[in-house]
């Protein structure tokens, strides 16, 4: 890799640093996927500085032409970070169904309680404060 | 008028999901109300964005709503939820298209109490079935005939809305992998020991609001159920009641 080729990757990883960064000051972005893609981006850089890792890595694989390496090892990242979003999807939405719930029952209780409230003492006046 | 009759003397609760059901709301209500205590019953609104809210309001009687459109899944699920809550026996979900009838409602209660039951679902065509076809009744032959061989006791009709789970049943229902509470929930829970049947009903033509089961969910039910059957086979063996 000669030395433009250096700096266009380590350009564009600057930028991509930056605008992490940027997102996480607006609290954007969480502290653990903002070191994971830290990680990731770091291991980018680094194997744009030192393209002999990739090569030893390739053969360590099993003589695999690095290009192909490369490709590989990006798609397992990305199949795993697409995983670690299921996950973190399934969890959300599982806490969304469960609050729902939670405040359809507490919606019902409310309801009740005016009800009751309204049966005892009949409707607040406007302008009145409201029962203690 | 028969008045409050069904569950009188038991802690039953009848659940009725609603999604966007003001057309045929009116009249369920007013079966319901002449029918069983107010006490018994409870809607379940999923998020409905036409009139059945204000419909429920009005009518006076036991309701929910979910804040946003959960699913038919976990509008049963609440159901549950409150039949576990208020200490039902048991729970019978009966559907608001107005296509389910009082008679049935009543026929799965009685069975129930008469021998014990622990799930009960009603079946369309345990008498035969009426010629046509359609993709849905297509899906409802072959996930019939796959829990009849899973479960040893004859069904011709999972897809059924009107069904009943008895009390120690109910967290396992919770708890068991599930699309639409069909098929994967009568295989699992006979698998955690439920004694199930089915019992015939009559239904009545749809005379408003839409079936959920549009032409994609035709499509992708049977690749859903499919899969959670199967999870619902490997997660039951965990589970009891």
């Amino acid at each position: 890799m000669n030395l433009q080729a250096k700096l266009i990757v380590s350009a564009i990883i600057a930028v991509l640093m930056v605008v992490l960064i940027r997102n996480f000051r607006r609290r954007r972005i969480s502290t653990g996927q903002i070191l994971l893609w830290t990680v990731l981006l770091g291991g980018g850089e680094f194997l744009a500085l030192f393209p002999g890792v990739v090569d030893s890595l390739s053969v360590l694989w099993g003589n695999l032409i690095p290009v192909s390496w490369i490709t590989f090892s990006g798609l397992a990242i990305l199949i795993l970070y697409l995983l670690h979003h299921t996950f973190i999807i399934n969890d959300l939405r599982a806490q969304a169904v469960d609050l729902a719930r939670e405040v359809t029952f507490l919606e019902e209780r409310l309801r009740e309680v005016e009800g009751s409230r309204e049966r005892t003492s009949g409707p607040d006046q406007p302008g009145e404060p409201p029962d203690a | 008028m028969e008045s409050a009759q069904i569950l009188e003397g038991t802690r039953g609760l009848v659940a009725i999901p609603v999604h966007n059901e003001q057309e045929t709301l009116g009249d369920v209500i007013r079966e319901l109300r002449s029918n069983v205590p107010s006490r018994s019953i409870l809607f379940v609104n999923d998020g409905s964005t036409d009139d059945s809210e204000r419909i429920l309001r009005e009518s006076g009687l036991p309701y929910v709503t979910h804040p946003v459109n959960l699913g038919y899944q976990e509008t049963l699920k609440t159901g549950i939820h409150a039949a576990l809550a208020g200490g039902s026996s048991y729970v019978v979900f009966f559907d608001a298209d107005g296509q389910h009838r009082i008679e049935d409602l009543r026929g799965i209660i009685e069975l129930h109490e008469a021998e014990g039951y622990d799930l009960i679902v009603g079946s369309r065509y345990a008498t035969g079935r009426e010629s046509g076809f359609s993709t849905r009744s297509v899906g409802t032959w072959i996930f019939s005939r796959i829990t009849t061989l899973l479960t040893g006791v004859r069904f011709t009709d999972v897809t059924c809305g009107l069904k009943l789970i008895s009390r120690p049943f109910l967290d396992v229902a919770l708890q068991l992998p599930a699309e639409d509470m069909h098929a994967e929930l009568i295989v699992g829970l006979a698998r955690c020991g439920a004694v199930a049947r089915e019992q015939p009903i009559e239904v009545r033509t749809r005379s408003g609001g839409h079936s959920m089961y549009g032409f994609t969910r035709a499509i992708l039910y049977p690749l859903k159920t499919a899969f959670v059957l199967l999870a619902s086979i490997a997660f039951s063996r965990r589970l009891s009641p």
